[in-house]
């Protein structure tokens, strides 16, 4: 009681003291002093190198960098350094050539040396300090004929090289002699695109000033902060103050912020997923049946609804949120269980569990019990699975614990997905040769001939009509012989003032990153 | 007593020295003990740091055991516990504490960068927590008003029981989102250079936020209860009795004997201050080393994790010693025997 009377007490004297010259408090949102953009998030990077960023870029990186390629509004590859290339009739030659006048945020010019540079430097440091170098595993050799033109040679065809080539160039006179890790860059990065970093303080801010050469013309916004604010709550609180103009929100903030007429709220789809993982050396899942089942026994608008808040949507197979998505067939019916069941020998007991040989579909779902959205999908997934007959024991546990036991879990709550290139979200989690003992990130080891082979055609050719029947054929084997359970897409949210024009929706990756991907077209309205 | 003394040899100054060194020397002694505890108890965490690394690399896919068998061996993490811990400490001594798994920075640059906003951080509640918990311990052991003494100790009732962090949530709602007065985090609004009219502002909120979040109830009870029974002790009626003023009398005779408990309390409790500094910087964004240790945890950043729990430990240990030598100079009893338990004396 006597607290707020003491704590007014030395407020009132210690701002009474600090009166002149702080203007500390709330008041006047950045967005009126000179058009910087103040944008609060909570996740920083420890590092702006877009070649250790594994497909979530975080804002500073996505501003600072551009590659070769880009991604449009769909995630359709379109150009980006490149003004165009051209792909050899067998798949493992492609010729990029460059825009004419591209320099560096420091003034060097940007020239086919660098995308060799580029290209040699991940591929030397390998798959342990750059994942992405995953994507450059084809290439035998990168030729710079003249300045204006890069030749990649593969030893295979790889499609996936075109979507790949949109991680942002690095500046070879930069990090000549200096390892991919080099923490300098990482901190002080040097890139080409349409925002130049003017200062990064870890644990508070980085400050970014729009870049005269770009080679779409310099941005419309002059300047924009990122701020690092870690704890949900004062994130919020800054936004209603107008200590930020705009920030990433937490579904149960959206609601909120809507009903403030100074915000708009961007919600954008993500092909981030949640699905129940099922392992494949468990004799429990054997019988494709008894998985089809399960996946018209959950109801997945009920996910949406009661644990993402109704941020996100429903989950019927991996490229949902990509342009190669093909009709998928789950739904809730409760009515097509039974009959999958019965097709496959199973009655139900005095439990209303589904046995077969006296043996109830009994597994453990399991999750990381530190991520309180997965555990809550955990929850209700045993419990709709339950209702309709399937003996699930939920039990989420410790990270660390799972992380040494990924062969030994039943079933569990995973997040996968990406929005770009079909091949990078799909091939690792369900080529048989990626399976759990070779190493790989199939972690229910399945295995599925038909599914093996569409993948393979989908990235050993540069014919887009032959990925897009690769891809449908991937989905169409994939929902005969389901590996997973498919739950829900996560959505995300991000507020902005009312008077910044231009943010476009579009699929966006893990945890909403790539809320920026068009901020050079951003301006005041 | 002090003529006693001098004839043997020993005057107050040196005796007051040796304690010093003594004390000097078991604070190096535990330094030792804790890098290496910690270096051990670090490695016996579960999970691995490689496997963290590779996983924040990748937007959180989980990384094959390859390529984590690859860079553990990188990291040297599959040399021998004590090689490794060797190798560390080497370093430590010439102040090079590795490199940040996560960033690659230098740690000792990492550790630059936050260790002095936690100082400042800390060194300001602390301040906030002495001059509150004197000022109410004051009031409530001398007032005669029964309603007020009840007041206070209810306040500091509700005040101990709540977590630091509903403390440093209401704090921002109030002055924050609500009264507007004072900015929610940060050390300056972004690109604003941090000159001291612009840091003062800014720290208010996260200073008073560790002060009363954290054992204030304690130590105004402790000034409270100290001061509260000399309040009729023989020297203080003498020197009532003596016609001293009131100010004399309540500053020499009751406060400076009176702060005894609550100064060698308060050289204990900065260490829960420090733990509590974490979560303060987590909630008012200050770049500090303690969230930099949460981050550090939750990415298994052993290099940086290992020399913040260092860093942490001599802060507290520094502390320990402080609140000692104030204790020793408020009260002659302690300083005049060479230090309470630690007797080297003779």
């Amino acid at each position: 009681m006597h607290k707020p009377v003491l704590v007014a007490g030395v407020v009132t004297a210690l701002s009474g003291l600090l009166a002149t010259g702080c203007g500390a408090g709330g008041g006047g949102s950045a967005a009126t002093s000179g058009g910087t953009f103040t944008y609060a998030i909570g996740d920083e990077p420890d590092t702006l190198n877009p070649a250790l960023q594994d497909e979530h870029t975080d804002p500073v990186t996505e501003l600072v960098f551009r590659g070769l390629t880009r991604r449009d509004a769909t995630n359709n590859v379109v150009p980006g350094l490149a003004e165009s290339w051209t792909v050899s009739e067998d798949g493992k030659d492609y010729t990029f050539k460059l825009r004419s006048g591209l320099t560096w945020h420091d003034g060097k010019p940007l020239t086919s040396k660098d995308v060799k540079f580029t290209v040699d430097l991940i591929r030397r440091s390998g798959t342990a300090e750059a994942p992405l170098s995953r994507n450059f595993q084809a290439v035998s050799t990168v030729e710079t004929p003249d300045p204006a033109t890069a030749r990649i040679r593969l030893s295979r065809p790889f499609a996936p090289l075109l979507d790949a080539m949109g991680m942002g160039l690095l500046p070879e006179h930069v990090l000549r002699g200096k390892k991919i890790t080099d923490a300098d860059f990482g901190q002080h990065p040097v890139g080409s695109g349409p925002f130049k970093l003017t200062t990064f303080k870890p644990g508070q801010y980085a400050q970014l000033e729009s870049f005269g050469g770009y080679y779409e013309g310099k941005p419309k916004l002059p300047k924009i902060v990122i701020k690092y604010v870690p704890d949900d709550t004062a994130r919020f609180i800054q936004l209603k103050t107008g200590e930020v103009d705009g920030a990433h929100l937490q579904p149960q903030q959206t609601a909120k912020v809507r009903e403030d007429d100074r915000f708009r709220v961007e919600t954008y789809p993500t092909a981030d997923y949640r699905a129940l993982m099922l392992n494949f050396t468990k004799p429990v899942f054997a019988d494709k049946h008894v998985r089809q089942a399960m996946n018209y026994a959950v109801d997945r608008q009920a996910f949406v609804n009661s644990v993402l808040l109704g941020q996100g949507s429903p989950a019927t197979g991996p490229l949902d949120e990509s342009p190669y998505k093909t009709a998928a067939p789950f739904t809730f019916d409760p009515a097509k269980v039974d009959e999958l069941m019965k097709a496959a020998g199973y009655a139900k007991n005095a439990q209303r569990f589904w046995v077969k040989g006296g043996k109830t579909v009994r597994f453990e779902l399991s999750t990381f019990a530190e991520d309180s959205a997965r555990v809550g999908i955990l929850n209700v997934a045993a419990t709709q699975l339950k209702a309709q007959g399937f003996d699930v024991v939920p039990n989420p546990r410790p990270r660390d614990w799972v992380r040494k036991h990924w062969g030994d879990l039943e079933a569990f709550v995973v997040g996968w997905g990406t929005p770009y290139d079909p091949d990078s979200s799909v091939f690792g989690p369900f080529h048989s040769s990626e399976a759990l003992a070779n190493g790989g990130s199939n972690y229910g080891s399945y295995a599925n001939s038909q599914v093996d082979k569409a993948l393979e055609r989908g990235r050993g050719t540069s014919d887009p009509a032959v990925r897009k029947t690769a891809y449908a054929d991937f989905q169409k084997a994939l929902a005969e012989d389901p590996p997973f359970v498919w739950i829900s897409y996560l959505k995300t949210s991000n507020a902005v003032p009312v008077a910044l024009k231009g943010p476009q929706q579009r699929t966006l990756g893990h945890h909403g990153y790539g809320f920026f991907w068009n901020a050079e077209k951003w301006s005041w309205s | 007593m002090v003529l006693v003394l001098r004839r043997k040899g020993k005057t107050g100054a040196e005796r007051m020295g040796r304690y010093l060194i003594w004390r000097a020397a078991t604070a190096m002694a535990v330094v030792v003990a804790l890098s290496a505890l910690c270096f051990a108890l670090l490695d016996l965490a579960p999970g691995s740091p490689a496997a963290d690394i590779l996983e924040a690399r990748s937007g959180g896919r989980p990384p094959s055991a390859a390529a984590v068998t690859r860079l553990e061996h990188e990291m040297g993490m599959d040399d021998p516990l004590p090689v490794r811990y060797g190798r560390w400490a080497a370093g430590a001594v010439r102040g090079d504490f590795g490199v940040s798994y996560g960033s690659g920075r230098p740690v000792s640059e990492v550790l630059g960068d936050t260790v002095p906003w936690t100082l400042l951080l800390t060194l300001v509640a602390i301040v906030f927590s002495v001059a509150g918990a004197v000022l109410i311990g004051l009031a409530a052991a001398l007032t005669r008003r029964a309603w007020l003494r009840r007041t206070i100790e209810a306040g500091m009732f509700v005040l101990g029981g709540m977590p630091g962090f509903v403390t440093s949530l209401l704090l921002l709602y109030v002055f924050a989102a609500w009264l507007q007065v004072l900015p929610s985090g940060g050390l300056s609004r972004p690109g604003e250079p941090v000159t001291l009219a612009v840091l003062l502002p800014h720290l208010v909120l996260p200073a008073l936020a560790l002060a009363f979040g954290h054992h204030f109830g304690t130590y105004v009870r402790l000034v409270e209860t100290g001061v509260g029974r000399l309040r009729s002790a023989p020297h203080v009626e003498n020197a009532r009795a003596r016609g001293l003023s009131r100010w004399t009398v309540t500053v020499r005779h009751l406060l400076r004997p009176g702060m005894v408990p609550f100064t060698a309390r308060l050289g204990v409790g900065v260490g829960g201050l420090i733990a509590g500094a974490y979560a303060t910087e987590m909630i008012f964004s200050w770049p500090g080393v303690g969230r930099q240790a949460i981050y550090a945890a939750r990415e298994q950043d052993y290099a940086v994790l290992t020399a913040v729990v260092l860093v942490t430990g001599v802060i507290v240990i520094v502390a320990n010693l402080l609140g000692d030598l104030a204790v020793a100079w408020l009260d002659p009893r302690v300083r005049l025997s060479g230090g309470g338990t630690h007797d080297v004396g003779d």
